[in-house]
């Protein structure tokens, strides 16, 4: 006949099985449970932020879009090389001895864009020394901006001897200084 | 009877139990089904967020690209400017030099100016001009300077020197004028009341 020893003992040894499987299975559950809610709190926060996130990439699109578009109609192409060949064949005029006496094309050697290297654009200057008329040097200057590359008209001189000046159509002894801008490729410039 | 009793509380002890073991389980599974929806979504967001600093990798290279772009070339083109000088000219106004240097900068010699030098940034570019010639009166080379002072964005317009000149046994007016246009800001050149080809025609013909 059990004793009432024996059901104490019995009934601790009850509790401890049933502590023990609490502290085994129940509670690493819950905690595993508590951790994944938190988990989905924080994820639920960052999605509570998807429409922001979304409007944010839509407001950003739209406004590559207009650089892109902006860059595209507002400005010109800088080519990798000054291709200063092709730029004077686009420039030269005809030298026909009424409207232009002569003129001549000379090109320097390439130096930054922009003083100080402060960008990766270079610029080759390119003087061009003429004797014609005003009209002649300024379809040469209106020439250079309007290509479709850029070139920086730097300088215009023009004068006038006026003891040598015919009476229609005088001839300006006129420089128009010209950088051509061109943005080499990385490792050529670090060469 | 005691017998009885402990068995029961024993049961009711495993009941408790399984009940709360069942509930943890069925309380992760619950939670976990949820994480595996809310994943699903919150992969959105991460390629939002990707997507979105892309987009701000691009804006930046492209505003940098536009910036350069605008400290290399110029915000106005030189033969407006002449257009413009040649339509401000007023009837009796011949010109016979005329000189436009767009590759000068601003030289300051405050303190201040020392000091934005020392840190690197360029002095602001400025466009200097000067034009010479003959007017049959100080009126008329007057005239050309209010002009052009009235006109963006032509400023600094002084004149340098008036004297007497001969010009084909005529006494005329030489003078000189200088100008200056900052070269840091957009423009759009005005064009005068009169018409270019009208204006360069009577600088030709004035010879």
């Amino acid at each position: 006949m059990p004793t009432s020893k024996h059901f104490l003992f019995a009934a601790m040894g009850l509790v401890a099985m049933l502590a023990l499987g609490v502290v085994v299975f129940v509670v690493p559950t819950y905690r595993q449970a508590a951790t994944v809610r938190e988990r989905i709190g924080d994820l639920r926060a960052r999605i509570a932020n998807l429409e922001h996130s979304t409007q944010d990439v839509e407001r950003l699109t739209a406004e590559v879009a207009q650089q892109r578009l902006r860059i595209e109609r507002e400005f010109k192409i800088i080519p990798e090389s000054a291709d200063i060949a092709s730029l004077i064949r686009k420039l030269s005029l005809p030298v026909d001895q009424t409207m232009v006496r002569d003129q001549t094309f000379t090109a320097g050697s390439p130096g930054d864009a922009i003083p100080g290297g402060a960008s990766p654009l270079q610029a080759i200057p390119l003087m061009v020394d003429m004797e014609a008329t005003f009209d002649s040097v300024f379809a040469l200057v209106r020439s250079a901006e309007s290509v479709d590359r850029l070139v920086r008209v730097s300088s215009v001189r023009m004068m006038c001897k006026r003891d040598e000046a015919q009476n229609d159509r005088p001839i300006l002894k006129a420089t128009v200084s010209l950088d051509a801008i061109f943005e080499p490729p990385r490792n050529m410039k670090e060469q | 009877m005691r017998m009885g009793q402990f068995i029961a509380a024993a049961a009711v002890g495993v009941l408790l139990f399984v009940a709360l073991a069942t509930h943890a389980r069925f309380s992760l599974r619950a939670a976990e089904a949820e994480l595996a929806t809310v994943t699903v979504h919150a992969d959105q967001v991460l390629a939002t967020e990707a997507k979105a600093a892309e987009l701000v990798r691009e804006l930046n290279e492209l505003r940098s690209f536009s910036e350069m772009y605008h400290q290399t070339a110029l915000p106005l083109e030189l033969s407006a400017v002449m257009a413009t000088l040649v339509n401000a000219l007023p009837e009796s106004v011949t010109l016979d030099q005329l000189d436009l240097d767009a590759s000068g900068r601003m030289v300051a010699r405050s303190p201040r100016a020392k000091d934005v030098r020392a840190t690197g940034d360029l002095p602001p570019r400025v466009l200097s001009g000067q034009i010479s010639g003959f007017a049959a009166s100080d009126q008329q080379i007057a005239e050309l300077v209010s002009r052009l002072e009235a006109t963006p964005p032509f400023r600094n317009v002084s004149l340098d020197f008036s004297r007497t000149r001969d010009v084909r046994k005529h006494l005329a007016r030489e003078f000189r004028l200088s100008f200056k246009i900052d070269l840091e800001t957009p423009y759009q050149v005005a064009k005068a009341g009169r018409q270019r080809s009208a204006a360069l025609e009577e600088i030709a013909n004035a010879h």
